[in-house]
């Protein structure tokens, strides 16, 4: 069930009439966790038992953590907790990567090594629950945040169906306190609720879909090409993603608004980045900050005494984001790319400081290379391998002209005039504007761009790019 | 429903919600007059089978219409073999679509009226304008097409109206009503234009293979398969499980199939426009088949049926070597189908009267 499935629309009407009627906070917080887990049962009853299973236990060993103060025990408990999340995640995800990897190193050493086959059903969304279940035994151990006494309000913690299967990953510290008391919602609340839901509608279905077939055709023959052809896909490629993941998250947010939850902002206009660390800060920021507060931070962050220390956190850290994302190398490299990248940059910046006067143009340098180097680096993460990844490289350097094929040359301009499009929603307060609009003005014209929306809508199955994840 | 700061009041509520609708309804409407006729908007399968017609414009002044069983089971060119010499000798093309219905052959029919002319007087050449018609293709398309181009920029209101037309007493009431709501569905997403703009702005390309397959060795839209191995098989389960003798099973007409007709003939630049009902042949047959009357009394004069589906009168179509699988003739079938069509319907000329040449 997707949230532009008809279906969803269906499930999510019934959720909210039945929810907003109740009176009771635990009524309602009842009803969210059995509507949780009957949206995830639609992909596979099986792992809705898992995630249940998984839920509990970390509720269980988070409780058992706080009640003792015996270190060693401590340190058990979270270990457990680690192995378990950390153990489904390696299993459903990483098994035949690890495998085969572990294989192809033995053959070059002349080693035949044969392993088990299975096949493994990836459960959707497992980076992301696990990680999210993951954060909040830690946080626990390391006593930010008391445990939730109740089992129900930690199982709808770990099961919220908005954010369930692809995020935004949610920190129990910003959570959990909402649970407490029954939620509430204003009229700007659901106006600004219905306009994120029609934005991530309008992202993900009217632009991301609409592009896909395009550079799916590039990415799947790119020998046969042109070099003008191939640099455009990757162009679209970029905007696909962004406005798949984006418009996945701003429609989660806007069903979290409706029930009256708020989570955290994912995306804040990454393209607009005027640098690598900048772009970590506007892209999928809850990964990221989760990957700095869990794995950069343990690692010791950048309060080391030598510099090559902290970069080695850096590229680790990125490495090991870049893992999350895929069981393949490409998905490694392209998080090392990130990684190096953010290397250079800090090493540049500290060698060759910017005075007052250079700070404008080297802001517009900077946006351009770092735009430019992350449509590079798409290619690492949408190539299915490397000899492909290579020749598209080799494309967007201009170092191979490629073949005859070619796709429709107005597609160029496609993301230059959506990146101007959102500079001046920005710079224009669109949103803001667009909320202050009295609530019939408001309607006639939520309307209209609904019927603007469905007339967009490609037709055929094009599930999120990130529920791969 | 909410209940803080600025809460919504029961009637503000159904107010918005009332104006949302009519915002939605306008900017569909604008957005529907500005595409035009969607039923060229590209579609598997009829989108090609369209280019095969544009590209058969002026050579071809007969075609016939359904859905797989015609667009296997009809070879033109043997039709037109069949009828050479006669007053009604034509040039023919197959203009029918796998999956098709009769909603989709009433629309294609149209289209292929649109840029109809007349053939230019000669001795020797086409003569006669004739619709071949499939009688026994469903009401809708099939529902694996439910939300797809093919369906949605093809149910305007026309389409409804001929599937609840269309009512089938063997069918049943609940079925019939199914029918009616599939239509209607289709509909309702045609005046949404779901998907169309889309359509328009990122339109696919047409599988240039597949037309260049639908043309070569004269084939004229027809796609015609040669045996499969891999349903032998099944295919002698089949004959060998048949019973020996088939059931008839009498078969009326439904006012859907004269109102077909009639609008045809309206809509038709070319004058007289001749037009065939065909029932193409199933290996069901071999269980029952339908008999129908030797023809359908139109507005315009009659319409002769020919029925393949008759295992007690053509028991030469149900033989193993002349079957694809079990609902489609093979190539070899397909032409001793199409050959004892023309004969029939030769036949029933001779008896009823020829058309005349057709004029514009």
């Amino acid at each position: 069930m997707l949230f532009v499935d008809l279906k969803f629309f269906v499930f999510f009407a019934v959720v909210l009439t039945i929810y907003w009627s109740l009176r009771s906070n635990g009524a309602r917080k009842n009803f969210i966790l059995l509507a949780s887990y009957y949206f995830y049962g639609s992909w596979d009853w099986r792992f809705a038992g898992m995630l249940l299973l998984l839920s509990a236990a970390d509720w269980w060993f988070a409780l058992r953590l706080s009640q003792t103060a015996d270190q060693r025990a401590r340190k058990i408990y979270v270990t457990a907790s680690l192995t378990m999340n950390l153990g489904v995640l390696a299993f459903f995800k990483y098994f035949h990567f690890f495998l085969s990897s572990a294989q192809a190193l033995a053959d070059s050493f002349k080693l035949h090594l044969s392993g088990p086959t299975l096949r493994i059903i990836l459960p959707v969304g497992v980076s992301f629950f696990t990680f999210q279940s993951l954060s909040y035994t830690i946080d626990v151990y390391r006593r930010e945040i008391p445990p939730v006494e109740s089992l129900r309000d930690y199982l709808m913690f770990a099961s919220f169906f908005p954010q369930l299967v692809a995020g935004p990953i949610v920190r129990p510290r910003y959570f959990v306190p909402q649970m407490s008391e029954a939620r509430t919602i204003d009229r700007g609340q659901i106006k600004a609720a219905l306009y994120l839901f029609l934005l991530g509608y309008i992202k993900k279905v009217c632009i991301a879909d609409n592009l896909s077939p395009y550079v799916d055709r590039v990415f799947n023959h790119p020998a046969t090409y042109s070099g003008f052809a191939s640099i455009t896909a990757v162009w679209l490629y970029t905007i696909q993603i962004f406005c798949d993941f984006s418009g996945y998250s701003d429609m989660a947010i806007a069903v979290a608004a409706l029930l009256g939850y708020k989570l955290v902002l994912n995306f804040d206009a990454p393209y607009l980045a005027v640098s690598i660390q900048d772009f970590w800060r506007r892209w999928h920021i809850s990964l990221s900050t989760w990957i700095r507060d869990y794995i950069y931070i343990s690692l010791g962050g950048s309060r080391n005494k030598y510099r090559i220390r902290t970069y080695f956190n850096l590229l680790v850290t990125m490495l090991a984001g870049g893992l999350w994302h895929g069981a393949a190398w490409t998905f490694v490299a392209w998080g090392g790319a990130h990684g190096a990248a953010q290397v250079v940059h800090q090493e540049f910046k500290r060698q060759f400081p910017p005075t007052p006067a250079q700070e404008p143009w080297r802001k517009a340098i900077s946006w351009f290379l770092t735009l430019n180097f992350v449509c590079m680096a798409w290619i690492l993460f949408r190539a299915p391998n490397f000899s492909t990844a290579t020749l598209m490289a080799r494309r967007y350097l201009f170092l191979d002209h490629g073949g005859a094929d070619v796709i429709p040359l107005w597609l160029a301009f496609v993301g230059p005039v959506l990146l101007v499009c959102q500079w001046m929603m920005r710079r224009y307060r669109f949103e803001g504007r667009s909320l202050s609009l009295s609530l019939p003005w408001f309607a006639l014209a939520y309307g209209a761009v609904w019927a603007l929306a469905i007339g967009m809508m490609p037709l055929g199955y094009r599930p999120f790019i990130y529920f791969q994840f | 429903m909410p209940n803080s700061a600025g809460p919504f009041r029961k009637g503000e509520f159904v107010k918005a919600g009332f104006l949302a609708t009519a915002g939605f309804v306008l900017c569909a409407a604008a957005i529907h007059g500005a595409l035009g006729d969607p039923f060229r908007l590209y579609a598997s399968l009829r989108s090609e089978q369209l280019e095969v017609m544009d590209r058969l414009q002026g050579s071809s002044f007969s075609s016939a219409f359904g859905s797989s069983h015609v667009h296997n089971g009809f070879d033109p060119a043997t039709f037109d073999r069949g009828m050479a010499g006669t007053p009604a000798q034509s040039s023919t093309e197959n203009m029918a679509i796998p999956g098709g219905s009769q909603v989709e052959q009433r629309a294609t029919a149209l289209e292929y009226l649109r840029s109809l002319h007349a053939p230019h007087a000669s001795p020797n050449g086409p003569k006669s304008c004739m619709v071949l018609l499939e009688l026994g293709a469903g009401a809708n398309i099939g529902t694996m097409f439910m939300v797809h181009p093919r369906t949605i920029n093809l149910y305007d209101w026309h389409g409804v109206r001929l599937v609840s037309e269309l009512t089938d007493s063997q069918l049943g009431r609940r079925r019939n009503m199914g029918r009616v709501v599939f239509a209607a569905a289709g509909s309702a997403m045609y005046y949404m234009n779901v998907g169309m703009v889309s359509n328009r702005i990122f339109k696919p390309d047409v599988d240039e293979e597949t037309v260049k397959s639908l043309l070569a060795n004269d084939r004229r839209g027809a796609e015609l398969m040669s045996s499969d191995p891999r349903n032998q098989a099944s295919l002698k389960r089949v004959f060998d499980s048949a019973p020996k003798v088939s059931q008839p099973v009498p078969t009326e007409l439904e006012p859907g199939n004269y109102a077909l007709v009639d609008e045809l003939r309206a809509a038709s630049p070319v004058h007289p426009l001749a037009f065939v009902y065909v029932q193409m042949p199933m290996m069901a047959d071999m269980e029952s088949y339908p008999v129908y009357p030797d023809h359908l009394q139109s507005a315009g004069g009659p319409v002769p049926i020919i029925n393949l589906a008759r295992p007690d009168v053509h028991p030469e179509l149900y033989q193993l070597q002349y079957w694809h699988d079990d609902a489609h003739l093979n190539d070899h079938g397909a032409e001793l189908a199409t050959a004892i069509a023309a004969n029939e319907l030769k036949s029933w000329y001779a008896a009823h009267g020829w058309p005349s040449a057709c004029k514009e």
